[in-house]
């Protein structure tokens, strides 16, 4: 049956998400194309200005298509699970786990693809920059060695750490709302102002949990360090490290929670 | 061998507010029972306890056995009070969403259903008026071969020109071994098709009886009775 109910969902859902991929990648390539003017019309104040906005326009289109995409596949989940249309998803004969194991699988795929799509776009933007700038392939390559001496991103720990953020992330960030619209659904009245003061609550315990991520990794060692690009690679893959440990702990916490609430406290009145 | 819906010691709270006390009845099948009761009297949670929908303070509800879940979710075929389709879909694709999750679909049945009626499978529900859309419901729900069809408020807010289409195709479309849970306060209307009925008032039972009975004992109709019951 969840093969059935992930078919049904993607079909109900794919067609935001994946416009919303494409204009990601229609932005990149724009952008490529406007950094490279940028460069080709010299001293011209208003072309730069409109140039120089184009990139702004870009940074703020990637941010809005993650959101929206974000946003449309919790409201789905909530009109899904919640309104009235909670009267036939809850009454199809399948599991209530399978309804939640649907919902979170179809919207971390979509998420997924946003985050992967967003990267794709901001590859495409930056190779036009570098185009636009005419950085050579050796110059390139010493940027390149001149970061990783001090990252370290060819190390298998720091690639394997980035993977592991790249994976958690769009899948927890998911869940989190899931959650929050689930714990919404428990307050007898005003569920949707429920959901929102979870989200508040639960981005206030996200900026305390950063914090101690940011101490914990050892990040203040750098302040009074002779040599921080010594120390500065270690220091960040520990931070990663640590805040993706903790989101997927998260992640593991919000999918329990909603599992449990749905499966025992679903009360369409 | 068990009956179809068996309620115990069912109760539902909301705070203070107590929507259902103490509910106990069996309902067998083959027959069309009335679920009559004013407005608030508890008709919906009761439903929506039986589907799944609500969790009951205390008590228990048995379909065929089984408690509340996947196997009773097989066989109770539940129309709501309310749309509970998406806008987003077709006709066809909503029929074939049915076909994938209820092994009991007749989809010879909806089709035929919808050609009578002119309604356009490949038309999105959004583009269908509001009667149109709960007609559609009704075609859908009716068209599984289930052993008990719960209908909730099923001729609410339509012309009487729909309620007779809505109560011919809900006895057209049954099978003589299912029973019919039929929620509404329009007696008048589903009297005629009533074999059994149960009033509810104030969350309780107040009357769980044959048609004929009220009719030969008492000398009234379903109405009638109905109207010196709930007497205000």
């Amino acid at each position: 049956m969840l093969g059935k109910l992930l078919k049904h969902d993607i079909i109900a859902t794919w067609k935001v998400p994946v416009a919303l991929d494409a204009v990601l990648i229609v932005l990149g390539v724009l952008t490529a194309f406007a950094v490279q003017g940028i460069h080709s019309v010299g001293d011209s104040v208003g072309m730069s200005i409109f140039m120089f906005s184009f990139v702004g326009v870009f940074y703020i289109g990637i941010i809005a298509a993650n959101i929206i995409t974000l946003i449309y596949l919790v409201v789905r989940y909530y009109r899904n699970l919640y309104t009235s249309e909670g009267y036939l998803t809850f009454t199809l004969p399948v599991k209530t786990d399978m309804i939640v194991h649907s919902k979170v699988i179809t919207g971390s795929v979509w998420m997924f693809l946003s985050y992967l799509f967003t990267v794709v776009s901001l590859l495409i933007a930056g190779a036009g920059f570098i185009k636009a700038t005419h950085v050579t392939p050796a110059e390139l390559k010493e940027s390149f060695t001149q970061i990783n001496a001090v990252m370290g991103l060819t190390d298998p720990g720091f690639i394997a750490i980035m993977i592991l953020v790249f994976l958690i992330t769009p899948i927890s960030g998911i869940l989190c709302m899931y959650f929050s619209v689930s714990i919404g659904q428990l307050w007898q009245n005003h569920k949707v102002l429920g959901s929102v003061l979870c989200i508040v609550a639960l981005y206030i315990i996200n900026q305390f949990i950063s914090q101690i991520a940011f101490i914990g990794s050892g990040f203040w060692q750098m302040m009074g360090s002779p040599d921080v690009d010594a120390i500065f690679g270690r220091i960040y893959r520990n931070m990663m490290l640590i805040i993706s440990i903790i989101t997927a702990l998260e992640g593991v916490a919000y999918y329990i929670v909603c599992l449990v609430i749905n499966r025992k406290c679903v009360n369409l009145d | 061998m068990s009956s179809l819906l068996e309620v115990n010691s069912l109760t539902k709270k909301y705070g203070n507010l107590t929507a259902l006390n103490n509910l106990n009845f069996e309902l067998e099948s083959g027959h069309i029972i009335g679920l009559l009761g004013p407005n608030g009297s508890g008709k919906t949670t009761l439903i929506k306890i039986i589907c799944g929908l609500l969790q009951p303070t205390s008590g228990s509800v048995m379909v065929e056995g089984n408690p509340v879940g996947v196997e009773s979710k097989k066989v109770i075929s539940y129309l709501p009070d309310t749309t509970y389709l998406g806008n987003a879909a077709s006709v066809q694709e909503t029929i074939d969403f049915f076909m994938d999750f209820y092994e009991d679909f007749d989809q010879d049945r909806a089709y035929d259903m919808l050609g009578k009626l002119g309604i356009d499978p490949s038309a999105h529900l959004r583009t269908l008026s509001k009667g149109t859309r709960e007609k559609v419901q009704l075609i859908l729900v009716m068209s599984r071969r289930a052993d008990l069809y719960i209908l909730d408020e099923p001729i609410a807010g339509v012309d009487p020109a729909a309620r007779d289409y809505i109560l011919n195709t809900i006895i057209t479309n049954y099978d003589e071994k299912a029973s019919i849970l039929i929620s509404t306060h329009l007696i008048s209307d589903v009297e005629n098709i009533l074999d059994e009925v149960i009033f509810l008032k104030q969350g309780e039972i107040v009357r769980f009886c044959g048609v004929d009975e009220i009719r030969s004992n008492e000398g009234k109709s379903v109405d009638g009775l109905f109207r010196e019951v709930f007497k205000c």
